[in-house]
């Protein structure tokens, strides 16, 4: 029995899903007719509770939250909640499920799937991905997505206010997603930004007027948009996000990052712990499959014929261009299969795993150094703004932002075949003058402070 | 233009900018001694299959078969000697491959160098080499008589002999099941040899010693895990033959092989042997302080005694930050012959009409930071109390091992921990460890006398 994560990690993801209908202009995973039999792979292995005892096996008692991940994670909310109780006899600390969720699916699989949890006084937290009105959302999702999302968002609090929930909470949070165009639309019309604020803003109203049930409540202002990361940026894309949140914060619409630097420097006196300022992936939560993963990131590489597919381009859409296949072609997936997607029995690799991801999360000084270099590079290059020549803090700055801020070893490993190397294309958007402004804007506080 | 492609050109541009700053500037208008060289990895073909060996192991990976081509490697080699000439570029060469002269291509490519870059500049070539060539009389006169031209020239080739002594042979076999790819020259010694366990024999080593003497080559064994408890005795016979051969007696250059397969008891006689070879040391030079620092800091202390004691101008003493390796047979460069695997390489030259006209990045953060990374703060070393003293992992081996280049293998680290206590030991047992640490700097000192600490307690 490999019972190696449970000292470590509280958490995991699952893959409990592996076909999704949509296909967000975004989304990391390029689509393909081969993703439905691993879609049906997945189903087997929750009806037949096999990835559960695989958990169990991985993490003992200690299993406190689950999260939902793959593709759309509601349409495989059914089989999941037939599994409930015997979740519960495996983990009998559980106390949270998470998902994310287009909230484009039928609202019943969610509604379904909340009345299995009652009975066990189990927490549900759902992430609502929505990017903003329709002029965005639609665009970077399908037609009408916008107002299906809302539809079906306030189906389900409707459905929750006829109902006993007992001791379990349900939570809603918002996951806003930008790319560099939806960015750019929004500089040339800066009252696209107060539309999109308004927006939020209204709908968030709607919910505190619909919702009648003190189980059920949502994390108000959630709504501000995070980049599409870490992408393919330039300079110039920097130049503009610089512009963006410029306006952003004139129009009073406060970046997710701003709290992400405000975090570093509000828990600077505990710098020293570096997996507090790190993602989870490995750290506090594993993905899981039929393998370890370091978190959800890696799921599908693990498929010899969907990879072998995805290479050839026989996806089910001509235009690949959203999805980065590139980094497929480069032989990182090879390093990621052959050393960061590990077999759960196999308790030397699966050691061997840890340690190296422990590297990760408890040093700094590596990745700094790195990130310096790559910062200095950049500047020489003229590709970060002039400031990153003379100003030292602001480089330190910038690599310690980059490090916590964006820490995503998957994406490193995907583009730079490295978890302690992140791509350029990171520094490149915060190192163009985006950095100066939500600096600005977080001494404004720490003045009114 | 498309995002995509202004990415790819700014990635272009960067390594372009990276690159124009260091290696290439120091190549035209000299300067940092760390920028000077330039490494051409011909391919993974070798004659002997040395079970340490990277190459024996991943060649495939490190060398795919369509960067083998014989004659793309020679076209392209010749592009970009005319590149280094058009642009007055000077670089030291070495070059590397599984062992080049069991091959045709390794003599053209030494012959290439000597036609084009010669008259355009002296310098040197370094070729590591097995010698097997001395088996067979028609290679040896061929390479002797490129050694004598090159010299002529003013392009002098020096060979580094890549054997591990006669007590350790065993672990570096033939590859006679792969005589077709190695021409004629296998054919010689089946002839010549028929006991295959006994290739390597005193004439095999006289010959070699006899080269070594005349052109002033070193010898750099490996310590293997495999062969550590012969390696007194084998010490021992590289001291006679360099004697019998009049070679001065610190011409080897000791190196441990840094792979993950040292056993605890293998860790412990690698102990033993270091305490052995200070013994060996401080009786040569009788018993004399002033001598034996000599030995250590200004005859390079057989390397193995020296590398914790002194410091290198860069962040690890190896040379993946001194060097650009250069794979012709696509015109790649790589992080270093040991890791040029495809995700970690780092450029292409662009070709257009048979010149060479710009950069491709492939993997410009990859060559960046391990251009510039300091060994003490890789995950683990950063809080290791031998930090300062520490030889380092192999980054290629590191990655073989934990799946990460800049993670340490806990067993080389075992392997290192190991070397320090065996000094400490024995020169606390001779009574000189303070006079030894005399001429180190205080990191390296305090590092010494804090396990020191350690150990008594």
């Amino acid at each position: 029995m490999n019972m190696y994560l449970n000292k470590v990690s509280p958490a995991v993801e699952i893959m409990s899903a592996g076909f999704c209908p949509h296909n967000c202009s975004y989304c990391y995973i390029p689509k393909s007719p081969l993703l439905e039999s691993v879609h049906r792979e997945i189903i087997e292995y929750i009806k037949d509770g096999s990835i559960f005892r695989r958990l169990k096996n991985a993490y003992g008692d200690s299993l406190e939250h689950i999260g939902l991940w793959g593709t759309e994670p509601t349409i495989t909310l059914d089989y999941i909640g037939e599994q409930i109780p015997y979740m519960v006899e495996l983990f009998p600390n559980l106390k949270s499920i998470d998902f994310s969720t287009s909230m484009i699916t039928n609202p019943d699989f969610t509604c379904r799937f909340i009345d299995k949890l009652v009975p066990f006084g189990i927490d549900l937290n759902i992430q609502v991905s929505l990017d903003g009105p329709e002029w965005i959302t639609d665009i970077n999702r399908e037609a009408g997505a916008t107002e299906k999302v809302i539809e079906n968002l306030f189906y389900i609090v409707e459905y929750l206010n006829k109902k006993s929930l007992s001791d379990t909470n349900i939570t809603f949070r918002w996951k806003a997603t930008h790319s560099i165009e939806n960015i750019r639309e929004q500089i040339e019309n800066p009252r696209l930004i107060t539309e999109y604020v308004d927006f939020f803003k209204g709908l968030e109203q709607r919910f505190k007027d619909t919702n009648k049930n003190r189980n059920v409540g949502m994390l108000y202002g959630s709504y501000s948009p995070t980049l599409v990361l870490p992408g393919k940026y330039t300079s110039e894309d920097g130049k503009d996000f610089a512009r963006y949140i410029n306006l952003c914060h004139r129009s009073g619409l406060c970046t997710t990052y701003c709290g992400r630097l405000s975090r570093l420097v509000t828990f600077s006196p505990v710098l020293y712990k570096r997996r507090q300022f790190t993602c989870s992936a490995a750290d506090s939560n594993f993905g899981f499959s039929k393998f370890i993963h370091m978190c959800h990131r890696t799921y599908f590489l693990s498929y010899d014929n969907y990879i072998e597919a995805v290479l050839k381009n026989e996806t089910s859409v001509k235009d690949v261009d959203n999805w980065d296949v590139t980094v497929f072609e480069k032989g990182h997936l090879g390093n990621i299969r052959r050393n960061f997607i590990v077999d759960p029995n196999n308790e030397f690799e699966t050691i061997r795993f840890l340690y190296t991801m422990r590297g990760y999360h408890d040093y700094w000084a590596f990745d700094l150094n790195a990130l310096l270099a790559m910062i200095v590079e950049l500047a020489e290059a003229d590709q970060l703004h002039p400031e990153y020549k003379k100003n030292k803090d602001l480089c330190v700055l910038l690599a310690g932002f980059v490090l916590s801020a964006l820490s995503c070893p998957a994406e490193n490993l995907m583009n730079t075949g490295n978890i302690h190397i992140p791509p350029f294309s990171s520094l490149r958007m915060f190192g163009n003058g985006a950095i100066q402004e939500i600096l600005k804007e977080e001494a404004k506080k720490w003045d009114q402070r | 233009m498309g995002s995509a492609l202004k990415y790819k050109e700014e990635n272009d541009k960067l390594i372009e900018s990276f690159l124009g700053r260091t290696f290439f500037k120091v190549w035209k208008d000299g300067g940092n001694p760390n920028f000077q060289s330039l490494e051409i990895m011909v391919n993974a073909y070798c004659n002997m299959s040395c079970q340490y060996c990277y190459l024996n192991r991943y060649q495939q990976q490190l060398f795919p078969d369509d960067s083998c081509d014989r004659d793309k490697i020679m076209r392209n080699l010749a592009i970009f000697f005319d590149w280094l000439i058009e642009n007055d570029y000077k670089p030291k060469i070495e070059l590397f491959s599984g062992e080049l002269f069991s091959q045709e291509i390794g003599f053209q490519i030494l012959e290439m160098i000597l036609y084009k870059l010669a008259p355009h500049y002296s310098s040197s070539v370094v070729v590591p080499t097995n010698f097997s060539f001395v088996l067979d009389r028609n290679r040896y006169d061929r390479v002797i008589d490129i050694l004598e031209r090159s010299r002529k020239v003013g392009f002098p080739i020096y060979l580094s002999a890549s054997f591990d002594g006669k007590y350790c042979e065993d672990q570096r076999p033939f590859k006679f099941q792969e005589i077709g790819k190695y021409e004629d020259y296998g054919r010689i010694w089946k002839w010549k040899y028929n006991d295959k366990k006994n290739l390597k024999d005193d004439y095999f080593y006289n010959e070699a010693f006899k080269l070594a003497k005349k052109y002033g080559f070193g010898f750099h064994p490996m310590i293997y895990s495999k062969n550590i408890e012969k390696w007194k005795d084998n010490f021992l016979w590289f001291q006679d033959m360099l004697k019998k051969y009049d070679i001065p007696f610190h011409s080897v250059y000791l190196l441990e092989v840094r792979n993950v397969e040292w056993s605890a008891k293998q860790i412990y006689e690698f102990g033993e042997f270091i305490k052995f070879l200070i013994d060996w040391s401080w009786k040569f030079v009788g018993y004399d302080i002033g001598r034996y620092r000599d030995f250590l800091f200004k005859l390079k202390g057989f390397n193995i005694l020296s590398s914790p004691l002194t410091r290198v101008g860069r962040g690890i003493g190896c040379s993946v930050q001194s060097s650009i390796y250069l794979r012709p047979g696509d015109l790649t460069i790589g992080p270093c012959h040991r890791q040029c695997y495809k995700h970690l390489n780092s450029a292409r030259f662009k070709v257009e009409e048979g010149k060479i006209v710009g950069l491709e990045a492939l993997n410009p953060e990859y060559l960046i930071v391990q251009t510039s990374f300091q060994a003490v703060n890789q995950p683990y070393c950063y809080t290791c109390p031998i930090k300062y003293v520490c030889s380092f992992g192999c980054l290629g081996s590191q990655y073989e091992a934990t799946g990460d280049n800049f993670t340490p293998i806990p067993t080389v680290c075992a392997l290192e921990h190991m070397k320090i206590r065996a000094m400490i030991e024995k020169y606390e047992e001779i009574g000189i460890l303070g006079q030894v640490l005399e001429n180190t700097s205080k990191e390296k000192r305090d590092s010494f006398m804090l396990l020191r600490e350690v150990l008594r307690r």
